[in-house]
């Protein structure tokens, strides 16, 4: 491999925390996540593909991994859950807030977490990972609709759908923060 | 969602559902771990690196092999393969100390120990030694056979682990059977591609599981009237759309041999190759309906050391020849309906697994009436093809008043009626009472309702 592709590769490697977490909608554990997502840069680095527009790399590393995806579950490698992923990020965001929220405040925001990590396990993986490109990483529909293998007006409904069921599980959390109570 | 959460749902934007899902993200994104030393060393930037696991090492080792024989022209005269494999594992495994030896015999390389720097970057370095032995069997400078030992050298083990076979480099993953690509060298979308070359191991159970992504373009079968047998010498694949090929292991070619009086697959015969590299003939039997390996019948090369033993080839699953175990009420909780293959979307709705190869294979011979439908390998206890009155062996002729040829059309129908709607079947059952019968099949009529999705 010459240099000028391994200094592209390099490039590409600045998406690798976006490509995890886009895993981690997958397979919601992060080993797994982790093996993907560096299976992933490797097929990458093996193919024909230039890698000098490292921008336009993003989509089909997504693609690559939900093809992973797909292909293992048909392999029937289920996918596991990890609740510690997700209670070591709430924990980082309760931790950032801390500075300025009561102890009421403190333990309400732990609920909301809760209610919107509860409400994305509850959804189908390309739910999830719809939601992380469109509010997590600011994609358009076409480039989540090329990431998802999908079209663009899928891609609305399920994001109209994905949101409203968070929506509906904050509400009760908010509910009981505007009430006051624990 | 009822009124009272109808109310609330109202107390909540969606300026603020999208505020608390990017906190959620960049929570998840900052507590991502860093890219692997192992692609920071291929991308150059890497410092002294320590790898992650053994397979990882591997990848890496022959992927560098890879690299560095597509560069064998321009080498020098003293770049024998053992000093190029010895510079390539220096420079992509880190070996720091100059420990490698390299023995080369007639037509193998043995890397017989080395050191790995397993110290985070900064620290002085404490070299580690591998509990294994790689061993690399090169036919040719671009296909080779990368070979793990484990044990003792009187109790050794060895499995192969990665290889090139001059268009594919693959690895091997005990643990789930399947091998990873690293070059893209497979046949694409639209090719054909003769599959005396490319059978796999799986092949048969793969493509049953894989309906629709295959299909067959051209047949070569002869038809013995005085034996009452067909027999299929060897037919052409076409690949519809891009998938990943699975494992590495290739029949060099295979015959097999279809009873015409009953219709059904009896035996093949096939050269085992791993890699280029011939290895083993085996002879398949049917097992239940589907068609699987045995490991007595394997006769091994006279190419391999006399302890190399083909023990993940003849594991439990290969020597059952079973389909995967799993119950459509497990598929379904795995979750998503919409990412499973064809044949599990089927099996999750109907309870019915079919032998889509066979059926194309038995449709083939000449003497062959039928021009379509599948015949069924399982029907699931307790579901609806099991209330309908569905055995294994029947072939579903029509489905729905149309003819059934593949398992992804019936795939495709199931999917546009989500609910639970009523299905006219046509069925063919093998009743032959006698050798002397000459309606051996007879028709029957049966309706199954689908579970809903």
């Amino acid at each position: 491999m010459d240099d000028s592709r391994k200094a592209a590769f390099a490039r590409a490697l600045e998406h690798w925390r976006d490509v995890f977490v886009f895993a981690q909608q997958w397979v919601r554990d992060r080993g797994a996540a982790e093996d993907l997502a560096q299976d992933a840069f490797l097929r990458l680095l093996a193919s024909d593909r230039p890698l000098d527009d490292a921008r336009s790399l993003r989509p089909l590393l997504f693609a690559i991994v939900r093809n992973l995806v797909r292909s293992r579950a048909r392999r029937h490698t289920l996918p596991t859950l990890d609740l510690a992923t997700e209670e070591l990020a709430t924990d980082r965001l309760v931790e950032g807030a801390s500075a300025n929220e009561s102890p009421h405040g403190i333990s309400v925001l732990r609920e909301e977490c809760s209610s919107l990590r509860d409400a994305l396990e509850s959804m189908r993986p390309s739910w999830r990972a719809a939601l992380y490109l469109a509010d997590g990483l600011g994609c358009s529909y076409a480039e989540i609709a090329e990431s998802l293998d999908s079209t663009e007006d899928v891609v609305r409904t399920t994001l109209h759908r994905a949101r409203d069921r968070v929506r509906s599980a904050m509400a009760v959390a908010v509910a009981k923060r505007s009430k006051g109570l624990r | 969602m009822s009124a009272h959460d109808d109310a609330n749902s109202k107390n909540v934007g969606l300026d603020e559902v999208r505020r608390a899902l990017l906190a959620h993200y960049d929570a998840e994104r900052s507590h991502a771990p860093d890219p692997p030393h192992a692609l920071l060393r291929v991308s150059a930037r890497a410092e002294a690196t320590a790898n992650r696991s053994r397979l990882g090492v591997v990848v890496l080792l022959a992927a560098a092999v890879v690299a560095s024989i597509s560069l064998w022209p321009r080498l020098r005269a003293d770049a024998s393969p053992a000093a190029v494999i010895a510079r390539a594992a220096r420079d992509y495994l880190a070996l720091e100390d100059a420990r490698l030896r390299v023995t080369v015999d007639s037509h193998a390389l043995e890397l017989l120990e080395g050191l790995l720097d397993d110290s985070a970057p900064g620290a002085t370095p404490k070299p580690v030694h591998f509990s294994s032995r790689l061993r690399v069997d090169v036919a040719r400078p671009d296909r080779f056979i990368v070979w793990i030992e484990e044990g003792s050298a009187g109790g050794a083990e060895s499995a192969p682990i990665a290889g090139c076979d001059g268009q594919r480099l693959w690895t091997y993953d005990p643990d789930h059977r399947v091998a990873h690509l690293l070059e893209v060298g497979a046949p694409e979308s639209g090719s054909e591609f003769d599959v005396t070359t490319f059978l796999t191991f799986d092949f048969v159970r793969q493509l049953e599981a894989e309906n629709g992504r295959y299909e067959i373009v051209e047949i070569e079968a002869t038809d013995d009237p005085a034996s009452g047998r067909g027999e299929v010498r060897k037919f052409r694949l076409k690949k519809k759309d891009d998938v990943e090929p699975i494992a590495p292991w290739m029949w060099n070619r295979a015959t097999v041999t279809i009873d015409a009086a009953t219709e059904n697959i009896v035996s093949a015969e096939v050269v085992l190759r791993l890699g280029p590299v011939p290895l083993a003939t085996a002879r398949l039997e049917v097992i239940e309906t589907n068609l699987g390996l045995k490991a007595e019948h394997f006769a091994v090369s006279n190419r391999l050391p006399a302890e190399t033993r083909f023990v993940t080839l003849a594991g439990p699953a290969a020597a059952q020849g079973a389909m995967p175990a799993l119950s459509s009420h497990a598929i379904r909780a795995a979750g998503d309906l919409d990412s499973l293959s064809d044949a599990d979307y089927v099996f999750v709705r109907t309870g019915l697994r079919f032998a889509e190869l066979e059926s194309v294979l038995r449709r083939s011979i000449i003497s062959t009436k039928t021009a379509y439908g599948l015949k069924v390998s399982a029907v699931e206890p307790d579901s609806p093809a099991e209330r309908a009155g569905i055995e294994r062996g029947d072939i579903v002729m029509k489905w729905a008043g149309a003819p059934l040829e593949t398992t992804h059309q019936l795939a495709k129908t199931l999917r546009q009626r989500a609910t639970a709607s009523e299905a006219a079947l046509e069925l063919s059952r093998y009743a032959a009472t006698s050798i002397l019968s000459r309606r051996p099949w007879k028709s029957l009529e049966v309706r199954l309702v689908p579970r809903p999705e």
